[in-house]
């Protein structure tokens, strides 16, 4: 992985999300991936970070769109994501299926109404009802007319059970390919931490998922606290959510498998080498 | 999750959810809470690199949820000053912990031996170091003085001991705890840092060191606490400190 380029590969790529410790792997393991996955939010953070298309093809991945949500982003915002997509040369944006903006928040305690939308910061798992399933299928249309490149979207981690949800995340992330035919991010460990949280099979129910409209699998870890599991990109993917991907990948063939272990920097090599060596032996890319 | 505050309040007094009007009733807002405290502590993870022990250790004992969760509205407050910055960031989170974590407990203490141990690296890092007293010309007239950027800590465990343990994926409870004292300063060779485990005497003297007594006077303090020490013998205690980087001798003219 020494220089730039697209994507263009028949088999499964393998690639690392963006992080502090990414490129110094990369640099000390020359090879072993073929992709890095740069945030959006990086790039309007950091417009230089886009200087790593010189060094390593990359795929786009965002949280600004707010697909599940009923506030939309800006125009200054899409065209953003859309100028940076075709600059970095990525085969597909990716988006969570989940919300970041909301109306504005009344202020209880000063009984007035403020005007600007709320910024969560965070993407988080909406609704789960036909009401949010419509409006997922319309705002995903009407985004995916602002660019030349696919979209595709990728499962919420849930937490809790959302009031006024009336189906289950499986059913809900269903319905959503099922009407809109768009690309699915499969991200295996939010998956897991669903199944745990909300008390399903994942090795079932991952079955009942469009697995022909995949197009990218997320691995990475999770955190059991307090009998809840969380999301960890510091921590790397346990046996369970290996399993759930081989059971995904015995299915189906996404075009890319990203690793995402960009919160922590000091992941030992040998145990990110030992990761990316089970997903080869699963493909049979060794 | 906008509004940590208000969070908080609903946390605590679960009727005021209804009156906010919101439509939120049904929603479990302990859940709610701690997915803050999950977002927070993504918000914080510019620091792991220089806490990665301490952000590991935190999960690892299953704090780092609930922490996080309890410092939101401080860390919403910083955010909305504009203290953005790492070392902002990482004082807040010092401040809050300190108060926070209840140190007689022994995964507690560990927290703090680890965040104190690392955020220390992470400061002494930004000092400079000075040029170094010449250990041969150290007397029992010399005026000894805490280097620059020195920082001692007393902890209860070995941080580097802890560094492999917690790399190695072993059990925290299997750590060894008792009383160590620890020195921190710059090095001349950047952004290394010296650490040296430091005994009761160099404890003594790198607490003392003020630049304003002779080690014969500094001998005489010891005195006080019925330690009998020849100037002479504290001198060779001064000087591997001046060697090891912790001490400076203040250059008096004479």
């Amino acid at each position: 992985m020494s220089s730039g380029g697209s994507i263009r590969s028949d088999r499964t790529m393998l690639g690392f999300a963006h992080g502090p410790g990414t490129f110094p792997f990369l640099e000390r393991n020359p090879g072993v991936a073929d992709f890095v996955e740069l945030p959006f939010e990086l790039l309007r953070h950091d417009p230089t970070a886009a200087s790593i298309r010189d060094r390593t093809p990359v795929i786009l991945h965002c949280a600004s769109m707010s697909i599940a949500g009923f506030v939309r982003p800006t125009q200054a915002t899409l065209e953003e994501i859309a100028r940076r997509a075709e600059d970095l040369g990525t085969p597909w944006i990716g988006e969570h299926l989940a919300f970041m903006s909301a109306d504005p928040l009344p202020d209880v305690r000063m009984t007035a109404a403020l005007h600007e939308p709320t910024t969560l910061t965070y993407t988080v798992c909406p609704q789960l009802s036909e009401e949010v399933v419509e409006l997922v299928c319309r705002n995903l249309e009407e985004l995916q007319s602002c660019f030349s490149i696919p979209l595709v979207v990728e499962n919420s981690p849930q937490y809790f059970a959302v009031p006024g949800s009336t189906m289950s995340i499986v059913d809900f992330v269903i319905e959503v390919h099922r009407r809109t035919r768009v690309g699915m991010l499969l991200d295996l460990t939010h998956f897991t931490i669903s199944s745990m949280n909300m008390g399903f099979d994942p090795q079932k129910e991952v079955l009942r998922l469009p697995l022909d409209q995949l197009v990218e699998m997320h691995i990475s870890g999770l955190d059991l606290q307090d009998g809840t599991a969380w999301d960890d990109h510091g921590s790397v993917a346990s046996e369970p959510i290996l399993q759930l991907a081989a059971t995904v990948l015995e299915r189906a063939r996404p075009r890319a498998v990203t690793f995402e272990y960009n919160w922590a920097p000091d992941l030992p090599d040998t145990v990110l080498l030992e990761q990316l060596r089970r997903i080869r032996g699963i493909l049979g890319n060794d | 999750m906008a509004d940590p505050i208000l969070l908080e309040r609903w946390r605590c007094q679960p009727a005021s959810i209804a009156a906010s009007g919101d439509g939120c009733t049904g929603i479990d807002v302990a859940k709610l809470w701690q997915f803050s405290g999950l977002v927070t502590k993504v918000r914080y993870s510019d620091l792991r690199s220089n806490l990665p022990l301490t952000f590991r250790i935190l999960d690892a004992t299953g704090l780092s949820i609930e922490l996080f969760a309890t410092y939101a509205p401080r860390a919403d407050a910083l955010r909305k000053a504009g203290l953005n910055s790492k070392s902002a960031k990482l004082a807040a989170l010092m401040k809050f912990l300190g108060d926070w974590l209840d140190r007689t407990k022994p995964l507690h203490a560990l927290v703090w031996d680890m965040v104190r141990h690392e955020s220390t690296i992470f400061e002494v890092q930004a000092v400079t170091a000075g040029v170094a007293s010449d250990p041969a010309a150290i007397s029992i007239d010399s005026v000894p003085v805490r280097s620059a950027g020195t920082v001692s800590h007393e902890l209860t465990c070995n941080p580097i001991e802890v560094a492999k343990l917690v790399r190695a994926g072993g059990d925290l409870a299997s750590i060894p705890r008792e009383k160590r004292l620890f020195a921190y300063c710059a090095s001349e060779a950047g952004a290394q840092i010296r650490f040296v485990e430091l005994d009761a005497l160099a404890e003594f003297l790198v607490g003392t060191a003020d630049g304003t007594r002779t080690v014969t006077e500094l001998a005489e303090l010891l005195l006080q606490c019925g330690i009998t020490l020849e100037p002479q013998d504290l001198v060779d205690s001064v000087r591997a400190l001046v060697t090891a980087g912790l001490l400076d001798i203040v250059n008096t003219g004479a």
